[in-house]
């Protein structure tokens, strides 16, 4: 096959064709490599590019396979990996001017268990400063931009890992999540990402937002793509005593078996409330694909949902300044506005109420555990209130559209995917002037929406397949933006 | 802009100090309206009754599997 095609595989269909030997880890890694120089330059998804090491460690993984030692549906498989996560010899610069000369000397947990199982990381993704902010706008490295409208916003805070996953630069990436860090770009991108449970995933390596709140997890094309990425990131970690000692079940297995008697849970308030009608619409709409698929859907009330924003802001808040207080009280003008803006914040916090806020998260799991997930086995919502933004319409102003939903799962720590469930037209909303000029009627004017399914905690294994069983009945997923297609065809 | 309800500069300058900042003059502005919009929002933590519910452990374990 072309290598401009192989750049458009997803991660299952390219791992297929490596077994098969009819794709070699190094046509896949040059195809992504020519994807990256073809269009990074519009979508400014990567920091550092490894190209050199990328091809050696493609060359590596094809010699084993070709001596029939293959160890796994990632061998030979190009990842990316957010600029968050230490990368031995490589730059890691978390987004940030503080870090622009970072190199780790060793890899973190997450990339170290991605190159056991034979992936080959072919580079570092742009991201939010400090992964403190849902936009991806970054003064540092510029905005990474939507593949689908390159005006627009990506979503962060893993902003290339999403634009990367979307313009067919590499077939996964690695995200972290510490209030839908995975989940916004996910959806905002047109790919699925999931946050694992608090725990499932070592964090050892990655620079912290807030150690309550942050998780790592996959993000891909399809929910398969996310469940082999998840199956060699999954487990303990003995370096990491945050990471869980819960055994790890066989995902990809997982995903067979269908939706049928499966009690999905629409909540009645808070997820639904003033959102995009064309967003709305969408989400309810796959929800009855799931009602037709077999699922039995259930309204549901969440306890304590109010509250828990403001839970999450006083846990994040002033645990980001926690880690950053020396740096900020040193170097206040090496950070971008909106993130000293929001770190600053974390002084206005007292310790009664992180206190409290830890308190408030003991009880939230509690009643949802007892209250919500004995009557559904899964909760569906829309990821974002809206879809994407353009860059230029601030940080502030859209950040709580971007966040509202998905912040709460991260108090909770449960496990939450985000996949494609329709597009909205950009031009149907009133607050955005139509741009009627000839460039402007040249873009795309639509852009994914993404539907949440947020499970029991450790119980990847139902939203997988729940993810998967929608993916096999929809096209969503299989969409592309025309750049990527663009250059697909060149 | 600050809100009518903020504190004085000096007790935002203390507050910021208390977690090792030292802000200049117009970013102390900005910091005292967080801290009266901080208040606002997490009084409803400070008004629950927790009862002898602990605080979450330090790596808060979710709850054991199904």
């Amino acid at each position: 096959m072309s290598g401009m095609d192989a750049a458009s595989l997803s991660l299952a269909d390219a791992s297929r064709l490596i077994a098969k030997r009819e794709l070699s880890p190094v046509e896949l890694t040059e195809a992504c490599l020519a994807r990256i120089e073809a269009v990074d330059g519009t979508t400014n998804a990567f920091i550092t590019v490894a190209g050199d090491e990328a091809l050696a460690a493609a060359k590596a993984a094809q010699e084993s396979i070709a001596r029939h030692e293959s160890i796994g549906p990632l061998h030979g498989i190009p990842i990316g990996a957010k600029d968050l996560f230490d990368t031995a010899g490589l730059r890691t610069t978390s987004g940030s001017k503080i870090l622009a000369d970072n190199v780790p000397d060793s890899d973190s947990g997450a990339v170290e268990r991605l190159r056991t199982a034979g992936a080959v990381i072919i580079g570092k993704l742009n991201l939010h400063e400090f992964a403190f902010g849902a936009t991806g706008v970054n003064p540092h490295y510029g905005s990474a931009r939507n593949p689908w409208d390159t005006e627009r916003i990506t979503g962060g805070s893993s902003s290339g890992s999403g634009a990367a996953v979307a313009a067919g630069e590499c077939p996964g990436a690695l995200g972290t999540d510490t209030g839908g860090s995975i989940r916004i770009p996910a959806s905002l991108c047109g790919i699925t990402g999931l946050k694992p449970t608090f725990g499932r995933v070592s964090r050892r390596g990655v620079l912290p937002l807030s150690w309550a709140l942050d998780h790592v997890g996959p993000m891909a094309r399809t929910a398969e793509d996310c469940a082999l990425m998840l199956q060699a990131l999954a487990g303990a970690d003995p370096l990491d005593a945050s990471c869980s000692t819960e055994a790890v079940p066989d995902y990809a297995a997982a995903l067979q078996g269908g939706v049928k008697g499966l009690r999905i849970g629409v909540p009645t308030e808070f997820f639904f409330h003033e959102l995009d009608p064309e967003v709305e619409a969408a989400v309810r709409k796959a929800v009855e694909t799931l009602r037709d698929l077999g699922a039995e859907i259930r309204e549901v009330s969440l306890p304590l949902i109010a509250e828990a924003p403001a839970a999450v802001g006083a846990i994040m808040l002033p645990e980001a300044l926690a880690f950053h207080q020396r740096w900020l009280a040193e170097r206040p003008d090496d950070y971008g506005e909106d993130v000293r803006f929001r770190l600053e914040n974390g002084a206005t916090f007292t310790a009664v109420q992180y206190v409290q806020a830890q308190r408030f998260r003991e009880m939230i799991v509690a009643r949802w555990r007892d209250e919500v997930f004995d009557k559904v086995d899964l909760l569906a919502t829309p990821t974002t209130m809206r879809a994407a933004p353009t860059i230029d319409e601030g940080d502030l102003r859209i950040t709580f559209a971007l966040i509202r939903n998905t912040n709460p799962l991260n108090l909770l720590g449960m496990p939450a995917i985000s996949l494609p469930c329709g597009f909205v037209s950009f031009s149907a909303h009133p607050e955005e002037p139509r741009d009627s000029s000839e460039e402007g009627n040249a873009r795309r004017l639509e852009g994914p929406i993404g539907l949440q399914l947020a499970g029991r905690w450790w119980d990847e294994e139902t939203v997988l397949r729940t993810a998967h069983t929608y993916q096999q009945a929809t096209d969503w997923h299989e969409r592309r933006p025309e750049l990527a297609a663009a250059q697909a065809s060149a | 802009m600050p809100s009518t309800n903020a504190p004085t500069p000096e007790t935002a300058r203390t507050i910021a100090a208390g977690a090792g900042l030292e802000l200049p003059e117009d970013r102390l502005q900005i910091f005292a309206a967080a801290l009266s919009r901080s208040v606002e929002q997490t009084s409803v933590l400070l008004s629950m009754d927790y009862g002898r519910t602990e605080p979450a452990g330090r790596f808060a374990a979710p709850p054991a599997s199904r």
